[in-house]
């Protein structure tokens, strides 16, 4: 699948990893931790000096041209090795749909910071009375046309790392009257502008990961508008599609795999058949999935057009992640439950944390219930 | 290289048997057939006609010299009309096997099997897995064979079968002509196909007929595993033809006012199928095309172990969403669930390839 060219850059890649990551590191990132903050930042840092952040892009921007197998490899090592400082809002949710329908300006400007390693992006999309239904968004946009500007009100939700982010892609309704789809814009905010305030949520497992925006009176230039003003629900789409592929499950959940075998061999729990035939039925399925991952990143990259495999592959990626932590889980038991501070199980309390954080996995970017609605309608032709 | 395309070779091949089969299937015969009451076959002679018995047969021997992935294409379409006949062993344990020997040396065989001149059927996949093997005993060179053959199709259409014998401990790979070997038992499948049981009491054979001279087992291993492949491609084009058929359904079929398809339960049933369906189908299609990477054996066990668990499930759906017409013999769809069911009834069960994926004390 990967060229010998391709594992030589996983190889140097995990090398810039080992020497920036603590040994022995267990931890899923967490960057509202100041030391992660810090280590992301350090990573981004390291992999902006060899223009590996964004491989696949145009040089101009800070790319590469690599083929988009070297941007799979990076985003899928990162997860594995569970290491912060993989930029998934910048890279792989607006970098690529800046490159598809970004002013020359915009590209220039916020594509080489992205690639420079010196923004972190936030997704402002979700509301408190909008989340699968996203085309009910209420954020109000006010254009003013002698200042060619953009005034904000209103509130954000579930914005992951928005305490940590200079930059926000943002959707918002342009048009005072418009219904449902039309009459959205998809604008490009500055997250220091003042008039943004940012409240941290407590998740499942107890980190504050996501967040509350409540934006209010902020002006922004139409010039960061993406696309044309009024006509950003087919931008907003084709964005949600990129960030979709669901390839970090793929690296998480392979790690999980991987370690809970090598603890089923430790343990002599792989004489045991239902051990056994469910770790070959989970390694079966992260293999497909991994495929179709592949193969939802591989059809982005052949087409224009808005796709159902990036649905598919979401909701394999993020159920298969789930089995298996569910079934480590299911192995480590009170090990994951009762935590002992003295003789630390490090892989027991990575396995429950995960977990627990992973219920997020289903429902953020489209819940899994949306994605088969995509595939049975857009896919299948199933009437509305 | 990731890449995903479909080949214009693979396309001409989907096409081809789409022009040549779709209008030929008669789920009544189809249907009176596994009632038992009549011999329907279609399939293998136009196949033949098309030239598709020698497609991974080399161009050297005027084959089309295709490689494995194409022939996986080849068997998606073919799963998918519901076609019958000994085309697996013909190519895999009969045209591949022969050409990984020495191409040579068997080209006159090579070639008479590329156009059905001889058909060759065999049990291998189930002799590997079960470790049956039929003992061979050298009796200053003459070789004698003893021991069962069980669950062989379309041995009434052969004119040879491919065996494994065991002689001084080795595998041994054996192309033994139909004649003289007597039927021990005779079986239906679930959709009345004839399955043979024979028994081989003391067969004297010649020794070139033991067609490699080494230890065969690396060779087998691969006719096992690329059988299970080439099944587990059928079982693909049938789950796919079991997805058309309810999409069909479900977009005619009315209830409550309006057409059954537009209930979000139902849609999302179908949104599994497909999920399942393509995900299986990439599996099988990666192992395909690594028919020479030492990951091979694995590829194959997660490729037969989605395949079952995914495709068995499906069809079970299928008939659920099909409502009372699924659950009738006219309609067919039964035809199409027992198909998947006796591929994934061979070429081993999850805990034989949950052993080949984690060897136990490894």
């Amino acid at each position: 699948m990967f060229s010998s060219e391709d594992l030589s850059f996983k190889k140097e890649l995990n090398s810039l990893i080992d020497k920036h990551l603590p040994e022995d590191w267990q931890e899923y990132p967490d960057e509202r931790l100041d030391s992660h903050w810090e280590l992301s930042k350090k990573i981004k840092n390291e992999l902006a000096k060899k223009n590996w952040i964004a491989p696949s892009w145009p040089k101009e921007y800070g790319g590469l041209e690599e083929d988009f197998s070297k941007s799979i490899i990076l985003s899928e090592t990162m997860a594995y090795r569970m290491a912060p400082g993989n930029d998934r809002f910048g890279v792989r949710m607006i970098g690529p749909t800046l490159l598809k329908y970004g002013t020359e300006f915009q590209k220039k400007k916020f594509l080489n910071e992205i690639t420079a390693g010196k923004s972190q992006w936030c997704q402002g999309y979700s509301e408190p009375n909008s989340g699968s239904d996203l085309a009910s968004i209420s954020t109000k946009g006010e254009y003013d046309e002698d200042s060619n500007t953009i005034t904000i009100n209103g509130t954000k939700v579930w914005t992951t790392l928005a305490h940590r982010s200079n930059r926000m892609f943002i959707l918002v309704r342009t048009q005072p009257d418009s219904n449902r789809h039309k009459g959205l814009s998809l604008i490009l905010l500055d997250m220091n502008d003042p008039g943004i305030k940012v409240n941290p949520i407590k998740n499942i497992s107890g980190k504050s990961s996501f967040n509350e925006v409540v934006l209010k009176n902020v002006k922004v230039s139409a010039e960061n508008v993406v696309g044309k003003l009024h006509e950003g629900w087919m931008i907003a789409l084709d964005l949600l599609n990129f960030e979709r592929s669901g390839i970090d499950y793929i690296g998480w959940g392979e790690r999980c795999l991987d370690d809970l075998v090598d603890y089923c061999y430790k343990n002599d729990l792989i004489k045991e058949n239902h051990v056994k035939n469910k770790l070959a039925i989970l390694r079966s399925d992260l293999e497909s999935a991994k495929l179709m991952t592949y193969k939802a990143l591989w059809i982005k990259e052949q087409s224009d057009e808005i796709h159902m495999e990036p649905s598919v592959s979401k909701v394999l990626a993020t159920e298969t992640n789930i089995n298996i932590h569910d079934f480590a889980f299911d192995l480590l038991n009170t090990k994951a439950t009762f935590l002992n501070t003295k003789n630390k199980d490090s892989f027991a309390e990575r396995v429950i944390k995960n977990r627990l954080f992973f219920v997020s996995g289903g429902i953020l970017g489209g819940t899994t219930e949306i994605q088969k609605n995509i595939i049975a309608q857009r896919g299948l032709g199933l009437p509305r | 290289m990731i890449d995903f395309t479909i080949t214009e070779t693979q396309k001409m091949i989907i096409e081809s048997l789409e022009n040549n089969f779709s209008k030929k299937i008669d789920m009544r015969l189809l249907n009176e057939k596994a009632e038992g009451f009549v011999e329907y076959k279609y399939g293998y002679n136009e196949v033949s006609k098309l030239g598709f018995l020698g497609m991974i047969t080399s161009e050297e021997l005027d084959g089309f010299g295709l490689d494995f992935v194409d022939f996986s294409i080849f068997m998606e379409k073919w799963g998918s009309f519901l076609c019958n006949g000994p085309v697996v062993n013909n190519l895999v344990s009969g045209i591949f096997a022969l050409q990984s020997i020495d191409e040579k040396r068997f080209s006159k065989l090579i070639k008479d099997l590329s156009i059905s001149k001889r058909i060759i059927t065999s049990s291998i996949a189930q002799q590997y897995e079960s470790k049956e093997f039929i003992q061979i005993i050298n009796k200053d060179e003459s070789f004698f064979l003893n021991g069962f053959i069980n669950n062989v199709e379309f041995f009434d259409e052969s004119t040879d079968i491919t065996i494994i014998g065991m002689l001084d401990n080795q595998l041994k790979l054996i192309i033994l002509p139909k004649k003289n070997i007597s039927i021990y038992e005779e079986k239906k499948s679930l959709i009345g196909d004839k399955i043979v049981d024979l028994k081989l009491n003391d067969h004297l054979i010649k020794k070139d007929l033991i067609i490699d001279l080494g230890n065969s087992e690396k060779l087998i291993e691969q006719i096992f595993n690329l059988t299970n492949l080439a099944l587990c491609s059928e079982s693909i084009g049938v789950s796919q033809s079991i997805l058309d058929k309810t999409l069909e359904y479900l977009t005619n079929r009315d209830a409550f006012g309006k057409k059954i398809g537009t209930f979000q339960s139902i849609q999302h049933k179908c949104a599994e199928i497909y999920i399942c369906i393509n995900e299986v189908r990439e599996l099988i299609r990666n192992a395909s095309k690594n028919i020479n990477n030492k990951e091979f054996s694995r590829l194959v066990s997660m490729s037969k172990i989605k395949s079952d668990l995914e495709l068995g499930k499906i069809s079970w759906i299928s008939h659920q969403l099909h409502g009372a017409i699924g659950f009738t013999w006219d309609y067919g769809l039964h035809l199409y669930t027992k198909k998947i069911l006796i591929n994934k009834s061979l070429g081993g069960d999850l805990s034989f390839h949950s052993t080949r994926l984690y060897p136990d004390g490894n």
